[in-house]
């Protein structure tokens, strides 16, 4: 996974550097809010970013603000980084975008820690737009029965668009994914064999064999 | 940030832990504090002198940032103080407070050289 760090302190970012790169993410730096915008902005970015609150330019809350109204729908993990750590500070740093907060000098566990879950969500929601792209296409070839049919009250037959009659069980496999295996139910079976039977007797009486 | 009110100036046991006894990195971060430091303090007694409040705020956070990476709480405290005296506008304690920076760093960089010879 691409990693941001985007900080002017060269030995907070060391720190970073050092702690995220043998942990097998891969590690790009900016020294200021333009750069780190920059970055963010290309198409094949790093989904997580580390920014520092003070830095030259374009300040951490300015640079997920942006990039948050920019591309609204994006995954991307947002984690601030500052000696601030003032309740309101904290909550100024999630408004403008932010997802997490870490309170600088960084403590190497719990920047690894918050970097982990930053990558459990991201994984997540890349799972899940998966899921819905998925779902997206198997609905739109999935052929839908609905509406309103014109259907005889005596045959069965249903009134195609073409304005052609058509048995129903045609008219389904035609307009769903519906199949069809023909066979007779008991009260047709009993209907057909008295039928049948009656036409044999009329035929016997006239000489006729079937 | 959390600075001890102790007289602890600095704590190379809290640094350990927070980096997880990485002596590699600790040493990086000593030697570069080591090459910026003369440059910074230089910066922010340029913008003292000068009364440029926003060159003495950035400044003076960026050691502020420096020496909280190494747990150094003496520094970490005399920059802040200077950092908050340039938000309130640079009184007339602005100097008394660089003055006083400056010997925190010297105390700090002498303590440095100790522990990085002895890493």
């Amino acid at each position: 996974m691409q990693i941001l760090i985007a900080d002017d302190d060269r030995m907070s970012a060391e720190v970073l550097v050092r702690t995220l790169t043998p942990e097998m993410f891969e590690v790009t730096t900016a020294s200021d809010g333009a750069e780190a915008l920059e970055i963010l902005r290309r198409p094949d970015s790093p989904s997580l970013a580390i920014l520092d609150w003070m830095m030259p330019k374009v300040d951490g809350p300015d640079v997920c603000r942006l990039i948050r109204s920019e591309a609204p729908g994006a995954h991307r993990y947002l984690i601030l980084l500052t000696s601030r750590d003032a309740r309101e500070d904290v909550v100024a740093g999630l408004q403008a975008g932010a997802d997490d907060y870490l309170v600088k000098p960084c403590h190497k566990g719990e920047l690894l820690a918050r970097v982990s879950v930053g990558a459990r969500v991201l994984e997540l929601q890349k799972g899940l737009a998966a899921r819905v792209e998925e779902l997206q296409l198997a609905l739109s070839q999935v052929k839908q029965l609905s509406g309103l049919l014109p259907i005889c009250s005596y045959c069965k037959c249903i009134r195609s668009d073409e304005n052609y009659w058509q048995q129903v069980d045609g008219y389904l496999m035609e307009h769903s994914d519906a199949k069809f295996t023909h066979g007779i139910c008991p009260a047709c079976y009993a209907t057909l064999s008295r039928e049948l039977d009656e036409y044999s007797k009329n035929n016997s009486t006239r000489g006729v064999s079937i | 940030m959390n600075i001890p009110s102790s007289a602890v100036r600095m704590d190379i046991n809290d640094m350990r832990r927070r980096l997880g006894d990485d002596e590699a990195l600790i040493a990086v971060l000593f030697r570069q504090f080591l090459k910026d430091y003369a440059a910074r303090l230089e910066s922010i007694k340029s913008a003292v002198n000068g009364r440029r409040l926003d060159d003495l705020r950035r400044e003076a956070h960026m050691m502020k940032g420096n020496a909280s990476n190494l747990s150094a709480f003496g520094v970490v405290e005399a920059a802040a103080a200077l950092e908050d005296s340039a938000d309130r506008g640079g009184g007339a304690d602005v100097d008394r407070l660089f003055a006083k920076l400056v010997v925190e760093v010297e105390q700090l960089v002498t303590e440095l050289r100790g522990l990085l010879g002895r890493l």
